[in-house]
């Protein structure tokens, strides 16, 4: 079964109450979603935070509509989660939107643990709303779409601020290399 | 594995997180909230459940004593908490976002929820049902309303409003909104008495 059908098939389980279908989408998810936290998250709450979401989770995922959006549903409710305890510690500003983004090519890295361990490194170094849009493309792949869902913009917001995300990314992994 | 899925890995993994591998103390976390959530029952209707912990909480009030209800209840400004529960359902009901943003704790995310609850409607004017408070903090139920899914188009979703506040310096602001089903209105309540055992449900006017 492909990977979408098989989170649909989970969720339409949960959504049943069934134990296991639970304990597959905790298995799936955690440790990304655990990632995502950390890197939003300043106050060193992650466990607690992540407990919180888990929680909103169970309680639900009954009333989410679409089976097939449940990543961006779940990574909205733990963006809402990290905000609402960030209080004033850590606003995230606003960019404004850029209309004439230079023509941007992904290059096509191979990824290996160095160049993942310093791509890690200068992520914790950026902006944290640079970040956060990198770690969800980073870590779920998700579209500009899925993303502007996720953060509550545009999509042409999302496009400018990755853009300039990666901006800040290589300045900063190319700073590291001396 | 694909260029992707690889990134991923040693992202997580560059963060003391194995992919593969999820801690024990952290399945025991989950595993104890799925327990509980679970276990937990769920009578048919929310006006039942709250009528049916109501019923609880009188028998346990009754052991306690008078006493103690009407000491604590003397020490809740009954008419603040009220009072911004109230005009809070009257801005969503009138699309009033200064006021909804006046009522609300400016360190919650309310501010940011602003164009979801916009999207709030409802058949009639939305109805306060029942709200539960201690000195700090309460939590309050309306009536059924719709929200319209302006993400996926999927026309509406339904369910009551759980609206929470906090008292701040003395003033009553809200700090949190759901939109709940009326199977996951009860846990909320539930929640909310957990954490404060003290509370008590008020009459409304």
């Amino acid at each position: 079964m492909d990977p979408e059908k098989q989170l649909e098939n989970i969720v339409i389980r949960c959504k049943s109450g069934q134990r296991q279908a639970f304990e597959q989408l905790f298995e799936l998810y955690q440790p990304r979603l655990k990632y995502y936290v950390r890197r939003l998250d300043s106050s060193g709450e992650t466990d607690d935070i992540l407990q919180d979401i888990w929680i909103k989770v169970f309680r639900k995922i009954r009333i989410l509509k679409k089976n097939n959006s449940f990543p961006t549903w779940l990574y909205r409710i733990a963006r809402n989660e990290v905000f609402g305890r960030l209080r004033n510690n850590e606003k995230f500003i606003e960019l404004p939107e850029e209309k004439n983004l230079p023509q941007y090519s992904d290059e096509n890295h191979e990824f290996s643990a160095d160049v993942a361990k310093r791509l890690h490194n200068a992520l914790n170094k950026i902006q944290p709303y640079h970040r956060e849009v990198l770690t969800l493309s980073f870590i779920e792949q998700l579209s500009y779409q899925q993303i502007a869902e996720i953060v509550g913009c545009s999509i042409g917001t999302v496009r400018s601020r990755i853009f300039y995300a990666k901006q800040s990314l290589r300045k900063e992994m190319e700073s590291n290399n001396g | 594995m694909d260029n992707n899925n690889k990134l991923s890995e040693e992202l997580l993994k560059s963060d003391g997180i194995d992919p593969a591998n999820i801690p024990d103390s952290e399945h025991a976390m989950f595993e104890q909230l799925l327990n509980k959530h679970l276990n937990s029952k769920q009578p048919k209707t929310v006006i039942g459940r709250i009528f049916m912990l109501s019923k609880v909480k009188f028998k346990v009030a009754a052991l306690i004593g008078c006493i103690i209800i009407v000491s604590a209840a003397a020490a809740i400004t009954i008419p603040g908490v009220y009072n911004t529960i109230k005009n809070f359902i009257t801005a969503i009901d009138e699309k009033d976002i200064t006021e909804i943003i006046e009522l609300s704790d400016p360190t919650s995310a309310i501010p940011q929820q602003v164009d979801d609850i916009y999207q709030i409607a409802a058949e009639s004017k939305i109805k306060l049902v029942s709200l539960y408070t201690d000195t700090d903090d309460a939590i309050a139920f309306t009536t059924e309303v719709k929200v319209i899914d302006t993400v996926y188009d999927e026309g509406y979703m339904q369910g009551f409003l759980v609206i929470t506040l906090v008292r701040k310096d003395n003033v009553w602001l809200v700090n949190d909104i759901d939109l709940e089903n009326d199977e996951t209105v009860k846990t909320e309540l539930e929640r909310f008495l957990e954490y404060h055992p003290n509370a008590t449900e008020l009459k409304l006017k």
